[in-house]
């Protein structure tokens, strides 16, 4: 069962690395392998569960599936040898160049970041003995959806019935999905699956930012956002309680860092831009706040780089992005309109009621009132160290990458906006709506915001070297 | 403090480090939860969803599996979601999946969940149900007289 476990899990994996040692080529795989492996985790997982509900809806059930799985793994070991064996050109990214050098606060800070990373694995661990089936919206949601396709053979369009409203059967399908997945190579329901899933998921989102910023800033920069993001227990516990609040940051944090890495390009890589249409994809793949993502991250792109390149550029961005994400979007739309019910949020009361809402302003007040106490609490500790830092390290004024930071802080502001209008007319009562949700949605852009950060200040690097300049 | 500004940053970055490491020992030993948090019963609870599971294993078998069942029960309807009430309704629909359990009686089957010792007899007249097995812990499975 071990070995079918552990394949289970490496199927996806090698998927994605495949994918991106195609698309993300270079000659120092191991300068890159930190992030490109946790890339190929979300890859991977995302395009398994892609496949695999294609299987169900043209086969009607997952009989065989494993077959084909096999076949396609035996076809994917020789498409990475060959990928490797084959001597590309590496990917021309404008890199730092003192990636390792060291200094005198690295080390300290390297010991701090792997004692707080191996503290929150055995956090995981420890949370995860406590409640294998993971918390309410992971048992309530995404493992019962698994479980009903699971068990459903043939019949596993009936986990979308309208009697199941309260359990959201029009979320869409990648987590769950992904676990049928693994029970379907182990050949039985294991919570196990659903458990290293969450957890491939919350330490790749960390081991995406640490890797990301080391390589595009410095070592301490990357190390310090890890750490923060490692700090914040929420992030971990909610990680750990197996909800999809963390998959989807990791996708919306990989679409911020694919955008950056295809603007240091130079000549100018589609590749990336193609990666981060799917990754946008997945994210929609994955909940149902994807959709407002693409939106906002379309629509910030979009103002930023005709401001800044005018509309020719803007374009030929755009046709590329878009080749990545249509045909995923494609699948989403065919599962909303022919399986999934209509959505709770937007069917269950009508525009007149709507209206109501829009114009009474106690909910707009409420809204801000709860916007501002969770905006400074939700982390805990987080935002009071990220003040720390911006008060020491200031921001770079020479920002390098001016329009991935502005890009990902209109759509950061996009989302915020968008969250808030979603509560404004939510049907349900807002009180409860937003003490259940508005914690989770803001641990969605939260690394984001970090990797934002990050990319706005100095770097501890920077900043200590002009102090000797200066002396 | 007349610190230079190579120090400040020193000690701001170890001052990072220590919070970080500090914050992430709290919740390795689970005294992070928030007892304001509105989930605080689920975090402070045991696997109550397993406890869950194995009361209902009898019953699981019993069950078609793309039956669509009804469900009664002793607890009172609360509307918060966290609610005891709903939360022992969802945790039902979880461990029985693949069938479908809807409130009420309107059903050939009725599951019951009971957590206190029940009059069988008045909840079969009342609703119109036979009792078809008493599965212990408080499950029941009951045949509506009324819906075939």
């Amino acid at each position: 069962m071990i070995f079918s476990l552990l394949l289970s899990m490496f199927a996806p994996l090698l998927l994605g690395f495949v994918l991106i040692s195609f698309l993300w080529p270079g000659q120092r795989p191991f300068r890159y392998f930190i992030i490109k492996g946790s890339i190929a985790i979300g890859l991977g997982v995302g395009f398994l569960s892609i496949i695999f509900f294609i299987w169900l809806l043209v086969f009607g059930s997952s009989k065989n599936f494993i077959i084909f799985e096999k076949t396609l793994f035996v076809f994917l070991i020789i498409s990475l040898f060959y990928a490797f064996k084959k001597q590309q050109n590496p990917l021309p990214v404008e890199v730092q160049d003192n990636l390792f050098v060291k200094t005198e606060i690295n080390q300290k800070l390297r010991i701090v970041f792997y004692l707080t990373l191996v503290f929150s694995l055995l956090a995981f661990i420890f949370i995860t003995l406590r409640h294998p089936h993971g918390g309410r919206d992971a048992w309530s949601i995404w493992n019962m959806r698994a479980r009903f396709i699971f068990r459903s053979g043939e019949h596993w369009q009936n986990s979308f019935s309208n009697l199941l409203d309260w359990s959201h059967p029009d979320y869409p399908l990648l987590i769950p999905l992904s676990i049928v997945h693994g029970w379907e190579n182990i050949g039985s329901e294991t919570l196990a699956v659903p458990v290293i899933l969450a957890m491939l998921f919350t330490f790749s989102t960390v081991l995406l930012l640490l890797s990301s910023m080391i390589i595009l800033r410095s070592e301490n920069q990357g190390l310090l956002a890890g750490l923060i993001l490692l700090g914040t227990p929420f992030f971990v516990r909610y990680g750990a309680t197996q909800y999809a609040d963390v998959p989807l940051s990791f996708f919306f944090l990989l679409t911020m860092v694919l955008y950056v890495f295809y603007d240091r390009s130079s000549p100018k890589s589609h590749a990336l831009l193609f990666l981060a249409g799917i990754s946008a994809g997945f994210s929609a793949w994955t909940k149902n706040e994807g959709f407002l993502f693409l939106i906002s991250i379309i629509a910030a792109r979009s103002l930023v780089i005709i401001q800044i390149k005018g509309w020719r550029t803007l374009s030929k961005e755009m046709v590329t992005f878009f080749i990545g994400l249509i045909p995923i979007l494609l699948i989403i739309i065919y599962f909303k309109i022919y399986i999934a019910p209509p959505n709770d949020l937007i069917s269950t009361q009508g525009l007149t009621i709507t209206f109501s809402k829009l114009i009474d302003p106690t909910r707009y007040l409420l809204i801000l009132k709860e916007y501002a106490i969770t905006g400074i609490t939700f982390t805990r500790c987080g935002l009071p160290l990220l003040a720390i830092c911006l008060f020491l390290l200031r921001t770079n004024k020479e920002v390098k990458d001016r329009i991935i930071v502005k890009t990902v802080f209109i759509t950061l502001m996009l989302m915020l906006a968008g969250y808030f209008f979603v509560y404004v007319i939510t049907p349900k009562y807002l009180t409860w709506h937003l003490q259940t949700s508005l914690d989770r949605l803001f641990l969605q852009l939260w690394p984001s915001f970090i990797f934002f950060f990050f990319m706005l200040v100095n770097t501890p690097e920077q900043v200590l070297s002009k102090y000797k300049k200066e002396l | 403090l007349n610190l230079d500004h190579s120090i400040r940053v020193k000690i701001g970055i170890a001052l990072i480090a220590l919070s970080t490491l500090v914050s992430s020992s709290l919740l390795l030993l689970n005294k992070d939860v928030d007892t304001t948090d509105i989930g605080y019963w689920y975090y402070k609870s045991i696997d109550g969803v397993s406890l869950h599971e194995n009361r209902f294993k009898g019953l699981k078998n019993l069950l078609q599996a793309y039956t669509v069942v009804g469900y009664i029960t002793d607890l009172q309807p609360d509307k918060a979601i966290e609610g005891h009430y709903l939360t022992q309704y969802h945790l039902t629909q979880y461990v029985l999946s693949p069938a479908i359990i809807v409130r009420g009686t309107n059903y050939p089957f009725v599951i019951g969940n009971f957590h206190s010792p029940v009059n069988i007899s008045r909840i079969s007249q009342d609703n119109h149900l036979i009792l078809v097995r008493d599965l212990g812990n408080g499950v029941m499975l009951f045949r509506s007289e009324k819906v075939k």
